[in-house]
């Protein structure tokens, strides 16, 4: 039994338990791993050291050389095995032949290994068949990213990459994901056109690839890119025909057209501006604040949306015909409002403390009232489907999916609900409700989902530290650590 | 029964304005309700016809498909006062600016 | 394309008639019979063979088991009209073709072709799934192409497409079964619908209905009436069925004369077989109708009221349907207008008339393909217009189709040579748009003529057109909204009410459950709704569309675009796109109007009608004049259903929608009045939270307990004044929680949560181990007699309270019980 606010039923359901891995099977794997990395690479190096003389002294016969020519292949699949998985086996369809390189590769850890065989199924646009069952980490969440933008939900790609920017320490995040699985990303967001989403993907990315993309996305956006980096990082990164034609168009229109970008004219009146503000939203990109409370103003400032209005519409409305124009004429206003509320509640940024016109009060209010009702749907989501409750198991990609909804809710709310609103809300049902249902998660998959567990006791940590739940801070640290524990 | 979808309500909203009837047929916010009528069935007759040019109308944000289910739906709206009112209002600030 | 000829249909519950449009004239199509209206009434005998009108009317009175009349209240329930003779059961979308079928053949000995299209009427309330059954009967009666108008725009467009009258009007159509009134305004020569209103379950059978109930009355005070002991029996129903025709025939004569006789050879009601004869006044059928004529009276002023119309407002009514010629109905209509009722139009065909003039502004043509008349030699040409419009210079636009051999100028003449145009030159896709004038009030024909660069004629297949000035008439519009229902229980509208036909409407949605590949039928389905509720459960659910059979997986929050297509003859198409994937969900789905099963109505009725009391007590409680008005017609409409249940209960399966309908209104009106009370209500617990936990926290609360209260309160304080609801919502929780940790201490709630314990202890999952913590309890209470608020004893009482919460199913319900009882 709780009390709001005294006691939190911390290890009743005794702590966070990972799976025990058994120690001695571990090892034997990584020792066989071991063994073959020796034998392979005793045996390449010999090969390339016995050609290199051979070519050395001159005395490379033509059937050798050509035989010579079909083993490198092979060499490379031993000296440099991710490089092979991924950018000579992966894009040609040999995905099996990709893994075995990872497998390989001493940048992979094996239990890595079937996520990137999941990751390389998703981004081949293949049918996964056991997706219910794989572990949550890096990999696969970054695989329901691309599967999430391929079928438009850019919404829901874009929370798994914010939350995969917003990693704690701890969590891992391997380098090849990081340069291979975001690239894919970037790739197919560019591939649209879609330049704010690419920047936004390129963020959490690294290598050269990833960097040239980046470059491009904001030069389209508008940033100023200098020509000579532009074509450096065009030399350096890979698959320099596909990004040559992008990276050419860039420069052609910076040299040709500096000023043409303002071709498509600012809107002028204060409707285009709204209009506008919403395509942009329905374009996922970011809206702040400040853009909306700066309409807010345009639109009280011309005028528009006050009583004088209401009167020319009244009368509009009496020489039209209509019978009762007093609803029709408030119906206008009420859309504005509301559409603007909309804005508010997905815009980015702080609200100002102290309302400056009834306008945005009206507005600020019912943003507060949409996002406090999104956060507890979004939690309700998660807590009917609490695993204990109904037996069956949720499978740890989705039961991350709807936390990271929960998550992308909760955020947006702290800047605009206010912490006295948030504070209630966690400490009535979110505390409580979201530990048993990491615990649940944590009991149902053990390791497979120890990554995911670790990330949301991690977060709410930082959310009680937010709302000033000292106990709870210090309850989710330890839960967070004993998480990451069992995760590595 | 499970139930299915949420909506994307950005796109619809935007959407929404984007179809404003003033700009679907093309005419000026202040035109008698004759004038609606007679653009409207032109337009009809052009789309039926299918001449190219009838297939397109601009707006600030650019040039959008016209259909004649867009068109028929574009009268039936300006023809309940009510409703014109609103339409009205939103086309003053959201036709393209002419040449 | 103007000399075409159309026809409309007129599918009545009691009647059906059928007229033609030539362009100049519209006339009424009479039967083999000589007459102008066609009982809808089907005889099937013992060969199969299909009786339909005047002959098949002599069945119901003779052979009542394989007659049917009045199934169109059934249309689109998918119920099956069994005829004992053949076997056969046929559905009311068969029976109706059987009548569509014979006005065909009427037509066909008028004007020598049997049509191919035509304009069927329905009633303006119709939802889709009886619309398409309409459309289905057409089909089966050998049409092959169907559009629907709504029967009071046919009256409407019939009184007024060619007189110039302007205004507000009113089209009150009382037909065998259903009431509809309408309300429409013509302006500038565009005719509108503003409104639609009326009673799905009054007519001229519940007048009918009436009058049988005093002869059996009656007949009763005499002793005749021995042979309908039994109604039900198949004797029973077959004296009752002529008794009700004795009846309608008495009441018909009473519009012309002052009294009338019912009269009955050798009925067999008497249990004997001799004559019997009541005579009736007319003074007393309008005793006896007047409650039905009152309810529709009141129909009629609510849909003025909807409308901010005052009777006055009102330049005309058209009044519709064989009951309306009642003297008592007319009379009442006159007072209520100031008697400005529509003259000189015939109430019982005024609807085929529209609709054939409907067909005519669609362009319906009813001639078949093979008599079309052969196309002119000449170069192909497309010409679109208008067919009906009330502009008297609208644009024509005409697009020559052959690539080669185009004329260079084009010029279009009136055939009465009042007007000639201009010469047009072709553009360069080869199209030209001229405006032609019109001459008011009647069909203009015109002569289309090409001239090339040397200014010698061309010939062209299309010679001529004709365009016919009049009323234009909008796409008739939807009667109520179609939308799709959403996760959450809300409905995403897609067609508002009103919206023109055909329409077609995409929006994007997001999935919120994953769905595998390969997956059936359950995996993921979009309800299609129709219905004015926003909660989805409330409306009418007409379509379900299934993603099924995914090739690949489908995760959640995935976007889908839905679109939503629905054409003039009320058939409703879905689609689904998923981005990215290129697969397309196709569906025409629709779900049949549900038959309510009576057990399954009658447990609703109770538990409707527990909601509605507790809804009328917080109304009245606090006193908000918006959910008063909301709940107004509550009370009246239960008791009708009331009064419906047991003819349902008998099987009566008119009786039983009738029941069902009754029941989603009143879920409605209980909907919109909660919705209303929800601030209120909110308002009121607010004040009663900070009563009642206010003194809990400040005497047994932690300091800390106490900050944080204050501090909720605060809050909730300010959410009040905002008016924002979830907010106060969730101040009042905490406040609430707080409240019980603090009552928690009080040691006077231990003792009281133990006496509940021990009550309930057999609702304890595990019984056992309940009565043992029971006992301990009991001991500690032994040992410490006196409970401390800091001492031991509380503490392990506590702690033996904590477990036994555990042993009960619902905890939480539990303790706000006993909490709440508790506190004085």
């Amino acid at each position: 039994m709780t009390t709001a606010g005294v006691a939190i039923p911390l290890g009743r359901r005794g702590s966070v338990p990972g799976e025990r891995v058994r120690p001695g099977r571990v090892n034997l794997r990584a020792v066989v791993r071991l063994l073959v990395w020796m034998a392979l690479w005793g045996t390449v190096l010999r090969n390339v050291g016995a050609t290199v003389g051979a070519w050395a002294g001159g005395s490379l016969s033509a059937g050798t050389t050509i035989l010579i020519g079909v083993v490198i292949p092979a060499w490379l699949f031993v000296l440099v095995p991710s490089w092979f998985a991924f950018r000579v086996a992966a894009p040609r369809g040999m995905r099996r032949l990709a893994v075995a390189a990872c497998w390989m590769s001493p940048m992979v850890r094996l239990r890595d290994l079937p996520s990137i065989a999941a990751y390389l199924e998703i981004a081949a646009d293949r049918p996964c068949p056991a997706w219910g069952e794989l572990p949550v980490d890096a990999w696969t969440a970054l695989a329901a990213a691309v599967q999430a933008d391929r079928r438009r939900s850019l919404q829901q790609a874009t929370r798994i990459v914010d939350a995969l920017a917003h990693l704690p320490a701890g969590a891992r995040f391997p380098w090849l994901a990081r340069v291979h699985a975001v690239e894919t990303l970037v790739l197919a967001a560019v591939a649209r056109h879609d330049w704010t989403t690419a920047a936004r993907y390129a963020r959490i990315g690294r290598g050269r690839l990833v960097r040239l993309l980046g470059l491009v996305a904001r030069g389209d956006e508008g940033a100023v890119i200098p020509t000579p980096p532009l074509w450096r990082a065009w030399l350096l990164a890979p698959m320099r025909r596909t990004t040559f034609a992008l990276v050419r168009a860039l420069a052609w229109r910076r040299a040709v057209a500096p000023v043409a970008r303002a071709a498509t004219p600012a809107p002028v009146t204060v409707h285009a501006r709204h209009v506008a503000l919403l395509e942009a939203a329905a374009r996922n990109q970011e809206i702040h604040v400040d853009d909306v409370l700066a309409l807010a103003a345009a639109w009280q400032d011309e005028g528009e949306i006050g009583d004088g209005a209401l009167a020319r519409l009244r009368a509009r409305a009496l020489e039209l015909g209509v019978r009762d124009g007093e609803a029709p004429a408030l119906a206008v206003r009420e859309r504005v409002l509301d559409e603007l509320a909309h804005l508010l509640a997905r815009a980015e940024g702080e609200l100002p403390r102290t309302a400056t016109s009834p306008v945005i009060e009206t507005m600020a209010n019912r943003a507060r009232e949409r996002q406090i009702a999104r956060i507890k749907g979004a939690f309700a989501a998660l807590a009917t489907l609490d695993p204990d409750r109904h037996g069956s198991a949720l499978p740890p990609l989705e039961a991350w999916e709807r936390w990271l909804a929960l998550r992308a809710a909760w955020e947006r709310a702290e800047h605009t609900a206010g912490r006295a609103a948030l504070a209630t809300l966690w400490r009535s049902s979110v505390r409580d409700g979201l530990w048993s249902f990491c615990c649940a998660i944590s009991h149902q998959h053990g390791a497979r989902a120890a990554w995911a567990v670790f990330v949301m006791f991690d977060w709410m940590a930082d959310r009680a530290e937010y709302v000033g739940d000292m106990v709870a801070v210090l309850a989710n640290r330890e839960n967070a650590r004993l998480a990451l524990a069992s995760a590595r | 029964m499970i139930r299915a979808v949420e909506t994307d309500d950005f796109e619809n909203l935007s959407r929404a304005h984007a179809e404003n009837p003033f700009l679907v047929l093309g005419v000026d916010p202040s035109a008698t309700a004759a004038e609606i009528e007679r653009q409207g069935q032109r337009l009809l007759s052009e789309l039926a016809a299918g001449l190219d040019g009838a297939r397109r109308y601009e707006t600030v944000f650019g040039a959008r498909a016209r259909t004649s289910e867009l068109v028929r739906s574009a009268i039936a709206e300006l023809r309940d006062p009510a409703r014109r009112l609103a339409h009205e209002w939103w086309a003053r600030g959201l036709a393209a600016p002419s040449p | 394309m103007g000399s075409g000829i159309h026809v409309g249909i007129d599918l009545g519950t009691s009647n059906s008639a059928v007229a033609l449009f030539d362009g100049d004239n519209v006339s009424v199509v009479t039967n083999a019979g000589g007459e102008t209206l066609t009982p809808s009434v089907v005889r099937v005998d013992a060969r199969g063979a299909r009786t339909v009108g005047r002959r098949a009317v002599r069945g119901l009175d003779g052979d009542p088991g394989n007659t049917r009349a009045e199934w169109k209240r059934l249309m689109g329930t998918g119920e099956r009209l069994p005829f004992e003779a053949s076997g056969a059961a046929l559905l009311p979308e068969e029976l109706s073709a059987e009548v569509l079928a014979s006005l065909l053949a009427d037509v066909r000995d008028a004007a020598g072709f049997t049509p191919r299209a035509a304009v069927i009427s329905t009633p303006a309330l119709f939802e889709l799934p009886q619309n398409h059954a309409t459309t289905r009967a057409g089909r089966l009666a050998g049409l092959e192409e169907v559009v629907l108008i709504q029967e009071p725009i046919a009256s409407a467009i019939a009184a007024g497409w060619r007189a110039g009258h302007e205004g507000s009007w009113l089209v009150f159509d009382l037909g065998g079964g259903t009431l509809d009134v309408s309300l429409l305004e013509t302006a500038d020569g565009r005719l509108r619908v503003l409104d639609h209103g009326g009673d799905n379950f009054l007519g001229g059978k519940d007048m009918d209905g009436a009058l049988v109930e005093w002869a059996i009355a009656a007949l009763d005070r005499r002793g005749q009436a021995g042979g309908l002991a039994d109604r039900t029996s198949p004797r029973g129903r077959r004296l009752l069925a002529r008794l009700r025709m004795a009846c309608e025939q008495a009441k018909i004569e009473l519009s012309r004369a002052e009294h009338a006789t019912i009269a009955l050879s050798e009925s067999g009601i008497d249990g004997g077989g001799s004559d019997l004869e009541i005579e009736i006044a007319r003074g007393e059928l309008d005793a006896l109708v007047a409650p039905f004529i009152a309810r529709s009276l009141t129909a009629v002023q609510g849909l003025l009221a909807r409308n901010q119309h005052a009777p006055g407002d009102v330049a005309r009514v058209v009044l519709v349907g064989g009951p309306t010629l009642m003297p008592a109905l007319r009379t009442r209509i006159g007072e209520l207008f100031g008697g400005r009722i529509a003259a000189g139009i015939d109430p019982m065909t005024i609807v085929a008339r529209g609709a054939a003039l409907y067909a005519g502004s669609v362009g319906l043509d009813a001639t078949p393909a093979a008599r079309a008349p052969a196309p002119n030699a000449g170069l192909p040409v497309r010409i679109e217009h208008p067919s009906v419009t009330a502009d008297l210079e609208p644009f024509v636009v005409g697009r020559c189709l052959s690539g080669a051999a185009r004329p260079d100028r084009v010029r279009i003449e009136r055939e009465d040579g009042g007007w000639t145009g201009a010469d047009a030159a072709l553009s360069p896709e080869g199209s030209f748009v001229i405006q032609v004038r019109l001459e008011r009030g009647r069909r203009n024909a015109f002569r289309v003529r090409a001239f090339d660069r040397a200014g010698g004629e061309v010939a062209l297949a299309t010679r001529g057109f004709a365009i016919v000035h009049g009323v234009s008439i909008g796409d008739p519009p939807l009667a109520r909204p179609i939308g799709v229902a959403r996760a959450d229980d809300s409905t995403h509208i897609y067609f508002a009410k009103g919206t023109p036909l055909p329409a077609r409407r995409t929006f994007a949605h997001h999935t919120v459950r994953p769905i595998a590949a390969g997956s059936g039928d359950d995996a993921l389905a979009v309800p299609i709704v129709q219905g004015e509720s926003n909660r989805a459960h409330r409306n009418r659910l007409i379509g379900m569309l299934h993603l099924r059979g995914l090739d690949r997986d489908l995760p959640a929050g995935s976007r889908i675009e839905v679109t939503l297509e629905l054409d003039r003859s009320g058939q409703l198409a879905t689609r689904a796109d998923i981005p990215g994937t290129g697969q397309t969900f196709e569906d025409v789905a629709f779900v049949l109007v549900p038959t309510a099963t009576v057990e399954v109505a009658e447990r609703e009725l109770a538990a409707i009608g527990r909601r509605a009391a507790d809804v009328q007590r917080r109304t009245f409680q606090l006193g908000v004049p918006a959910a008063v008005q909301a709940i107004g017609d509550v009370s009246a409409l239960l008791a009708e259903a009331d009064r419906a249940l047991p003819a349902a209960r008998a099987g009566d399966v008119d009786a039983a929608q009738k029941l069902h309908r009754l029941l989603m209104d009143v879920g409605g009106a209980l909907d919109e009045a909660e919705a209303l009370l929800e601030w209120p209500d909110l308002d009121a617990e607010a004040r009663r939270c900070k009563l009642t936990y206010t003194p809990l926290v400040a005497q047994w609360g932690t300091p800390a307990e106490q900050q944080l209260y204050e501090q909720e309160l605060e809050a909730a304080g300010v959410a009040r004044k905002r008016n924002n609801a979830a907010e106060l919502e969730l101040h009042l929780d905490a406040m609430r929680a707080l409240g019980r940790a603090a009552y928690c201490r009080d040691p006077r709630s231990m003792a009281d949560a133990l006496d509940w314990a021990a009550a309930h202890v057999t609702e304890a999952m595990d019984v056992a181990a309940a009565s043992s913590l029971l006992d301990r309890a009991r001991a500690v209470q032994a040992q410490h007699p006196v409970i401390h608020e800091a001492g031991v004893g509380l503490r392990a009482l506590r702690a033996i309270v904590a477990e036994i919460w555990e042993l009960f199913p619902s905890p939480p319900e539990l303790r706000a019980k006993s909490f709440d009882s508790g506190i004085r």
